[in-house]
């Protein structure tokens, strides 16, 4: 029997596991449902931080909960299946849908507003923008071709030795020739444009953050498979979303979505 | 070799400190551990009735003033392997006691021949409670499973957590920036203790590395005491990770005490609260914590569910 990491340990904790068991689907799934049962309620342990556990706050913390959840799931879901392919008695196996936990405030009917509507978009603008420029749906980057209508900030770091093709980005809608990459979900590229919208450099980013720099630009191409803890991986998201005056929970939330799909997709 | 220290505290309100105190106390006693208990609780020092002794002649208060030395302060009681040592109102939760006294007093206390210190902060939370419990090796609250217990616990945190940094800018010779920032917390627009310790951390890299590497050493452990049913259990849990994802502290929950009507009456009644019965469930619930702290270990929903 394997023994569980510290990255495991640290998980299993946050939900209030055995740090030396390997818990079934199952447990881990009402583990989390518990805790997240907890966080979008009252209680006597919750409503002294009334005034200062905001619904930001709670959203963040039960991004982190979900991490937890979908990381141990998917680790001890590996073990179970191979168990199954030896024979062992089913496990259920329950998934929660890859989406936000929906957590609505409390207030009365009639105010009552969707919560992304409460979520401030905030990407500064800067007179350089010119509002004609659109943005290609498909770019290559390489450090040979320069295509006709390539935005000309966008410049490979020299470290990169391959050219990286960055999948699809939708197109941003078209408001009266405004600016639009703050409707731009956020990705790995978008990172790239804001950073170099604002002029800052690889290097900038990583004094002002102390993210190493390899891992800034592992965060811009999406190379997802050079971080091993989704946790690390979603503090690196909001340092670098915040150090770029962006809306860090918007982007910790369409990135991680990003990188989970990316996880799935590559599972034996 | 040196004793480990236990301080156990988490602010106002009649939570059990006291019972909680002996009772590890004893059973650490019961297992052939050397055990001094220090009483420090402000709210009146009054450890030594959990023990069926009458208040000491002594106390650390003479330990400040006339320097008199812990052997003879330090108290045998009927318990083998227990001693007690009285705080006195005056001892250590007022602001009266030098810094350098207190490190002097923490000296002391280190090298008194027990494996196990426990202090009993009682309700205290100002500079001398906290920097007791910040010295401790492990720091222990007991709280009730009610708002006013909770309440308080994030108080006594919000105050050590300040006291820590505090402390830590004042070893680099910034003590004031925190201070002054949170008297000046709307201009800056600090709203809690969170974000004034952000604040702290964006001074530069080097304290943003101190603070967390402070923050990381820290750890809570939790006992939930009162319990009647299986919501007040729950209430360990929720805290710790309340600790844990807002607070971001490292928390531990060591478990819980069940509400024994009968045990205070068996207490009056036998008047043997030294004779700790195993079959009493509190005995069990006790040993259960102290196993706990000894290994370093908490409670897991499986052992809940599956009922230890």
């Amino acid at each position: 029997m394997e023994f569980n990491t510290d990255t495991l340990k640290k998980y299993l904790d946050i939900l209030d596991l055995d740090p030396d068991s390997h818990p079934t689907p199952d447990e881990i799934y009402r583990a989390y449902h518990k805790l997240e049962t907890f966080y979008t309620s009252d209680s006597i342990v919750l409503d002294p931080l009334d005034d200062e556990l905001d619904d930001n706050e709670r959203i963040l913390i039960l991004q982190k909960l979900e991490d937890a959840f979908h990381f141990l799931n998917d680790h001890f879901k590996a073990e179970s299946q191979e168990e199954e392919l030896l024979g062992s008695p089913e496990n259920v196996n329950i998934e929660i849908e890859d989406t936000l936990v929906e957590y609505v405030p409390e207030t009365d009917w009639e105010e009552r507003v969707s919560l992304e509507d409460h979520i401030p978009i905030s990407i500064e603008q800067t007179n350089e923008i010119e509002p004609e420029k659109e943005i290609e749906p498909v770019i290559t980057l390489s450090n040979e071709e320069e295509s006709e209508n390539h935005v000309e900030y966008i410049t490979p770091p020299a470290t990169i030795e391959t050219p990286i093709e960055i999948k699809s980005i939708p197109e941003p809608p078209k408001e009266n020739g405004t600016h639009s990459l703050e409707n731009l979900p956020v990705n790995g590229l978008v990172f790239q444009m804001v950073r170099e919208k604002k002029g800052l450099s690889i290097n900038d980013l990583a004094s002002q953050t102390g993210i190493a720099e390899r891992d800034l630009i592992a965060l811009e191409m999406e190379q997802f498979e050079k971080f091993q803890e989704a946790g690390d991986l979603r503090y690196f998201i909001v340092s670098l979303a915040k150090a770029l005056s962006m809306d860090h929970l918007r982007a910790a939330e369409e990135y991680m979505k990003r990188y989970r799909q990316w996880k799935r997709e590559h599972e034996y | 070799m040196k004793s480990e220290i236990w301080a156990i505290g988490g602010g106002k309100g009649g939570t059990g400190k006291s019972f909680v105190t002996s009772s590890i106390g004893m059973n650490l006693a019961q297992q052939g551990k050397r055990v001094t208990l220090i009483d420090a609780d402000l709210g009146g020092a009054n450890l030594h009735t959990f023990l069926r002794m009458k208040k000491p002649k002594h106390s650390l208060t003479d330990f400040f003033e006339s320097k008199t030395p812990l052997s003879d302060i330090i108290k045998n009681t009927d318990v083998p392997n227990l001693r007690f040592i009285t705080g006195d109102v005056r001892s250590l939760d007022t602001t009266g006691v030098k810094y350098a006294q207190k490190l002097k007093l923490y000296r002391h206390i280190r090298n008194i021949s027990s494996d196990y210190v426990l202090i009993d902060l009682g309700a205290g939370s100002n500079h001398d409670t906290i920097d007791s419990f910040l010295v401790a090796d492990r720091m222990i609250a007991v709280i009730l499973p009610e708002e006013t217990s909770l309440d308080n616990l994030y108080l006594f945190i919000k105050k050590v957590l300040f006291r820590k940094v505090n402390r830590l800018l004042g070893d680099y010779g910034l003590r004031d920036i925190a201070r002054k920032a949170w008297e000046e917390r709307n201009r800056k627009e600090i709203r809690n203790i969170k974000e004034l310790i952000l604040y702290v951390k964006n001074i530069s890299p080097e304290i943003r590395t101190l603070v967390e590497k402070s923050l990381a050493d820290f750890t809570l452990y939790i006992i939930v005491n009162q319990v009647k049913n299986e919501q007040h259990i729950e209430t360990g849990f929720a805290t710790k990770s309340i600790l844990q994802q807002y607070f971001e502290l490292d928390a531990k929950y060591l478990g819980y005490i069940r509400y024994n009507e009968f045990f205070w009456k068996f207490v009056k009644d036998t008047n043997s609260f030294k004779q700790f019965s195993p079959s009493v469930s509190t005995a069990l619930e006790i040993g259960s914590i102290v196993q706990n702290l000894m290994e370093n270990k908490q409670l897991n929903l499986s052992q809940v569910h599956n009922g230890i």
